[in-house]
């Protein structure tokens, strides 16, 4: 049965004048990977700060069935983490205390929850960072840093993740290997919604799509039939090739 | 694995920076215009001059703390690290409420009693941080880029100098009180006692340890306020408090030691070279790094060879502002951001 971890409903956001959202309804369910599709300035990122609550809103959103605008920051935090594209951290925080600040809601005035750094510990691992526990953030490349904030997410236990271009910096494979862990959370039953700009990218990853164009949901429905030539002739105006002339996968012993 | 645990880096640079704290207490008492080895043979007032000496060390590590402390959070709310108590306006606010507080009772003729000025001095400082802070923020939640931050500061120490020298003349005619006056905007622990210290403490202990609470959250500030907002933390309570905080801290040292200015630019940015950016163990080593500075400008304040003694505000300017346009210079590509 699905288990609809996020469900927003007539989601609209104004900026100035302009609408950059107009009443987009998404459910994100558990064990799936939504593919937040669209051209630029199609509204993607509006939609997954919408979402978080970061963009001031009209619509509806209910997270594990209660509805967003009654939860405190911290109960949010613990139920949806976010990967931005990219962070904004310049300082000179190591990687095991970034991963650590995903817990930070629940630690306690003068110190952290108990067990944070093997929460920390395990997330590095699972991100393939661990090694890296020691070093400064902002000396990482674009690919381990991406790595690093999907672990800062999983950090914070929540069972949505919301991942904003997370690949628009990464070369193929750091791409792949991404692609490849987002499938994995999946399955491991939480709720993933990805903004991306590839589609070739969401065709490998996702279960279901949303295509969207000027804040409007243009498309929606399982990945294969909305990345498919009529749709994306529709919203990008170019003719999908049936099958791509580069194709990549992973070394499984690399 | 140790995120949370205190590193071998913390423990060598507290154990230093206590080191320096202790030899400048050591220093502090027995160096002076007035030698105390053996020159003064009378008991009660060499007794008097080691008290002033010692609440002159205590005024000038506690404001030194406060203002270090003070630095590293602004540092951290604005993620501008070119933000100091003295650098945004908040200890001209600082120092105007209590030039306003000490002068104007007398000049409409209602003179505090001096217990009740003790209290009501600080108070007006911290009420006068608060409400330069106040202003700062009103457009730095419109988007201010660093240098329109640092434009505003600049206008409102402008601001809050000229009305300071406004009161200043209005003050002139009685000599204490214009000196008074003129002391809250040069830097000082000259007049200070143990009783101001003692008063003043409370303040800046409690700004201490409200900050240290605090310090998990600029962390995660440091990511910027959507991944904070996503990570928990109410942004908009989180300044709030921080700029409470911050207002208390460089409220109390105004109250203490006037306006001296860098100490909370100066001393974070060193220990951040030494600690790295965490903010739990950079606010403890800061704010005992900042006592010790500014005990060491009062050392060296005392002991220029002039008729009368060097401004403490005037020693931190001098070693300050080369270490801002220094600062200004590296962060020149980020200042707009």
């Amino acid at each position: 049965m699905r288990e609809i971890a996020l469900e927003a409903r007539g989601l609209t956001v104004d900026r100035g004048e302009r609408r950059v959202l107009d009443g987009v309804d998404v459910d994100l369910v558990r064990g799936e990977v939504h593919a937040i599709l669209g051209p630029n300035g199609a509204g993607k990122s509006t939609l997954i700060r919408a979402l978080l609550g970061l963009v001031t809103h009209r619509g509806s959103v209910r997270i594990e069935g209660e509805l967003a605008s009654r939860l405190s920051a911290q109960e949010r935090s613990a139920r949806v983490a976010y990967v931005p594209q990219r962070s904004e951290l310049t300082a000179s925080l190591s990687v095991e205390h970034v991963v650590a600040l995903g817990r930070v809601s629940r630690s306690g005035a003068f110190g952290p929850e108990p067990h944070v750094d093997e929460v920390a510990r395990a997330a590095m691992e699972r991100m393939d960072v661990a090694r890296l526990a020691r070093r400064a953030f902002p000396t990482l490349s674009f690919g381990e840093r991406a790595r690093v904030l999907v672990a800062r997410a999983l950090a914070t236990g929540a069972r949505t993740l919301l991942l904003d271009e997370p690949t628009a910096s990464l070369d193929v494979r750091h791409t792949l290997e991404l692609l490849e862990v987002v499938r994995s959370l999946a399955a491991e039953g939480r709720a993933v919604a990805i903004v991306m700009h590839s589609l070739e990218d969401a065709s490998r990853c996702a279960d279901v799509a949303t295509i969207l164009r000027a804040g409007r949901v243009a498309h929606h429905g399982p990945a294969h039939e909305v990345i498919s030539p009529r749709p994306v002739r529709d919203v990008y105006g170019v003719e999908l090739l049936p099958r791509s002339a580069l194709g990549f996968r992973l070394e499984k012993d690399s | 694995m140790r995120s949370h645990g205190v590193s071998p880096r913390t423990v060598v640079a507290t154990s230093v920076v206590a080191t320096f704290a202790v030899a400048t207490f050591v220093l502090s008492s027995r160096v002076g215009r007035v030698s105390l080895d053996g020159a003064v043979r009378d008991a009660a007032l060499l007794e008097a001059v080691e008290a002033l000496r010692t609440a002159r060390w205590a005024a000038a590590f506690v404001a030194g703390a406060a203002l270090a402390c003070a630095g590293v959070v602004v540092q951290g709310l604005f993620r501008n690290p070119l933000a100091s108590p003295s650098v945004l306006g908040t200890t001209a606010g600082a120092a105007f409420a209590g030039q306003a507080a000490l002068a104007l009772p007398t000049l409409l003729g209602i003179p505090l009693r001096s217990d009740v000025g003790e209290v009501v001095y600080p108070i007006a400082c911290v009420l006068g941080a608060l409400g330069s802070l106040g202003f700062l923020l009103l457009f730095a939640r419109r988007g201010a880029g660093r240098v329109a931050l640092l434009l505003i500061g600049f206008v409102l120490t402008s601001l809050l100098g000229a009305a300071g020298s406004l009161l200043l003349v209005a003050a002139q005619e009685r000599f204490e009180l214009g000196r008074a006056v003129v002391a809250y905007a040069l830097g000082g622990v000259g007049g200070t006692s143990l009783e101001r210290v003692l008063s003043v403490g409370p303040l800046v202990a409690v700004g201490l340890l409200a900050a240290m609470a605090w310090a998990p959250t600029l962390d995660v500030l440091l990511s910027g306020e959507d991944e904070a907002a996503s990570l928990g933390v109410d942004v908009r309570s989180a300044r709030r408090w921080l700029v409470t905080w911050t207002a208390v801290l460089s409220g109390a040292a105004v109250a203490l030691g006037g306006q001296v200015a860098f100490v909370g630019l100066l001393v974070p940015h060193a220990v951040r070279l030494l600690l790295g950016a965490r903010h739990r163990a950079l606010l403890v080593v800061a704010s005992v790094a900042g006592g010790t500075f500014l005990v060491g400008c009062d050392l060296v304040a005392r002991l220029v060879p002039l008729r009368s003694e060097l401004p403490l505000g005037v020693v931190t300017g001098v070693l300050g502002a080369p270490v801002f346009l220094a600062l200004l210079w590296r962060e020149r590509e980020h200042l707009d951001a």
